[in-house]
């Protein structure tokens, strides 16, 4: 009871409300009339111009809370990540902070090439707030944590690209923001540094800090964030918790790869069943359903149609939305007999128990076999997602147990 | 009293100018010197202009004080206009306050110049040129007006660059032109009667006439000359925030 209580009257750090951000177009005119339109009106764009790059947002960030964004390219994040930080202004919407806000948005963004390492801390840190004294006595301890050496008084064009990440992220490790804006910060630097800066984030967040994040590794978006929000296009397109958020991305890249390799399902029914007309191949699947999908199996069942009306066989099988398969089996595998259902109808149901499969998204293909189960022919597949919190990595989960003393 | 990020901003700015040049540290000095020089030569040699006797004799001494203040606006000026387009890697990833970029600018300007027009007054001083070295006081608020006029006009540059760059290139003619506008090469009486009145429409001509007065002429003049200067660089100043106020904070886009 208490707990809750304090939850409630806690704000949340970060609160942002429709907020939206319209770029113009690049012509050689804009700046011109942005010019005048600013000094006459203060608005940069007219009505229906530029290019709609982030529209309608809205979420809040509780403090001590972990929040991810994903999406593809150009959907929005990083634009959504410097509005937050202060650096854009929204053309639409609010955003209100309670607390301190450290970005790391490009590493070493703001570095200037020609001084040294050392130097260039030291205007970061001001443009972050730390200078003086409090600033000099945490220098040691963020020299440290970059253990870039002696290069720490080389100037940063001598930097490799690594080492500038290194120096950046050291320098968020000394200021400890309320909330630490980082954009794809993780994807840098070797892998050494990196488990450092995962291994630091983890413990400024057992620490009560709050993270926004935006990554293109689920993974890291499982293991650090509780909530995402997917961007898609610059609106939003789901948003809950970091699972669910990373599950449905994920199904909707790997179906996207599928359709790219020209692995195009063939997603309602059976050609001609629903024009009315008979199928074109001599036997088909002309329903499909899968139910009662869970981490230990589902329910699955159809109906053939054969031409000539013999009874046909069937094959079931289980694949990634990506393409890749899981599982197969056939009638003639396991010796069933399909049961007739009327005129060159026939029914086949099936349980799958137990099928530890792993949380993601995934397709069931049935095609129709003839009688003798040698020749293949219609495909038919219904997607399904299946959830779970688990972070174990693949398709299926291979019973195990660890070995200790 | 100056914010820590605003004095390491200057102190960055300060660096710039320094860096690289085997002569960077003493470039700040020497430049103007050459500059000085050459017009000298052009003016008094080439030119054979004429100085009053009331400047006390020396050219070198009139073009001086009158020349080292302007150059400490147009360079502001001049090196303001492309500062935020400059420094947009940093404005448009950090929170940093961008009226502090062109402040930074002028404010180093303006240190730098002052020095150096110090170091010269001394210089000439001792090697018995008539001028009072007391001046570089009392021409305070006159270094005032004109630091908070390069301001406005600094906020108002580098704002308005980022959206149309053809301000940039067009700056140098305007002010190098503005130059002759002014009595700096040659003193106000010298021009014909018919003349003579339009060069007061130059605000430089005002702060101009405030420094001949203070160091070639020991006159101090009445308060209200210097307030009037004083206000006059605070309308400059407001004026030039008030429209950098306006489009800074929309310029992400264009950077």
């Amino acid at each position: 009871m208490i707990a809750s209580v304090n939850a409630s009257a806690a704000r949340p750090l970060l609160e942002v409300h429709g907020l939206a951000k319209v770029f113009p177009r690049a012509t050689r005119s804009a700046g011109l009339r942005a010019l005048g339109r600013l000094l006459v009106s203060g608005r940069s764009l007219g009505p229906g111009e530029g290019f709609a790059a982030l529209e309608g947002i809205d979420f809040t960030v509780a403090r001590g809370e972990s929040f991810a964004l994903v999406g593809e390219n150009g959907a929005g994040k990083s634009t959504l990540l410097k509005l937050i930080a202060g650096v854009l202004q929204p053309s639409a919407g609010t955003i209100v902070r309670h607390g301190t806000v450290g970005a790391l948005l490009e590493l070493g963004a703001g570095f200037h090439a020609d001084y040294t390492g050392r130097e260039n801390l030291k205007l970061a840190a001001a443009l972050q707030g730390l200078t003086g004294a409090a600033f000099e006595a945490k220098l040691p301890e963020i020299i440290a944590f970059a253990d870039i050496g002696d290069s720490i008084d080389e100037p940063v064009k001598h930097y490799s690209s690594g080492m500038v990440v290194r120096l950046g992220f050291a320098l968020v490790t000394a200021l400890r923001p309320d909330l630490l804006i980082t954009d794809e910060v993780l994807a840098v630097g070797d892998e050494s540094f990196q488990q450092k800066c995962i291994a630091w984030i983890e413990r400024y967040l057992a620490d009560g800090g709050t993270l926004l994040l935006v990554s293109h590794s689920l993974y890291h978006v499982r293991k650090l964030t509780q909530r995402a929000l997917w961007l898609d296009h610059g609106r939003m397109r789901l948003i809950g918790s970091a699972n669910e958020v990373a599950l449905a991305y994920q199904a909707f890249h790997e179906a996207k790869q599928a359709r790219a390799k020209g692995l195009a399902a063939a997603q309602d029914g059976a050609p001609g069943a629903q024009s009315g007309g008979e199928p074109l191949t001599p036997y088909a699947v002309i329903e499909l359903s899968i139910r009662a999908v869970g981490a230990d199996g589902a329910r699955v069942s159809g109906r053939l149609w054969s031409r000539d009306g013999r009874r046909p066989q069937v094959s079931i099988g289980i694949v990634r939305a990506d393409g890749t398969p899981v599982y197969g089996t056939t009638s003639e595998i396991a010796g069933i007999a399909l049961a007739a259902d009327g005129d060159n109808h026939w029914r086949f149901a099936l349980t799958f128990t137990d099928w530890r499969l792993l949380p993601g998204g995934y397709r069931l293909r049935a095609h129709a076999l003839d009688p003798e189960g040698l020749r293949l022919f219609d495909t038919v597949e219904r997607e399904f997602m299946l959830g779970g919190a688990t972070r174990e990595l693949g398709l299926v989960r291979l019973p195990h147990r660890w070995e200790h003393d | 009293m100056i914010p820590p990020l605003l004095r390491a901003l200057i102190e960055r700015e300060f660096k710039n100018r320094f860096l690289g040049g085997v002569l960077a540290p003493v470039w700040w000095l020497v430049q103007p010197l050459l500059q000085l020089s050459v017009y000298a030569i052009v003016f008094s040699v080439f030119l054979k202009i004429a100085l009053p006797a009331k400047y006390g004799g020396s050219y070198l001494a009139f073009l001086a004080v009158g020349l080292w203040p302007w150059i400490a606006f147009t360079e502001s000026v001049l090196r303001s206009a492309p500062s935020l387009v400059d420094q947009g890697a940093l404005i448009t990833k950090t929170a940093l306050p961008r009226a502090w970029v062109p402040l930074a600018v002028v404010t180093t300007s303006f240190a730098l110049h002052f020095a150096a027009l110090a170091a010269i007054v001394f210089l000439l001083w001792a090697l018995g040129a008539p001028l009072a070295p007391a001046a570089l006081l009392t021409t305070l608020p006159a270094w005032l007006a004109l630091y908070l006029a390069a301001l406005g006009a600094a906020w108002k540059v580098s704002a308005v660059n980022v959206l149309v760059r053809d301000v940039e290139p067009m700056l140098g003619p305007i002010l190098f032109l503005l130059t002759f506008l002014a009595p700096i090469q040659f003193a106000l009486e010298i021009l014909p009667e018919t003349i003579r009145p339009h060069l007061w429409w130059n605000p430089y001509t005002w702060v101009v006439e405030r420094f001949h007065g203070a160091y070639l002429l020991g006159e101090t003049a009445p308060a209200w000359v210097d307030l009037a200067l004083v206000a006059g660089g605070v309308l400059f100043a407001l004026a030039g925030y008030a429209i950098f106020r306006r489009i800074a904070p929309h310029v992400d886009d264009f950077l």
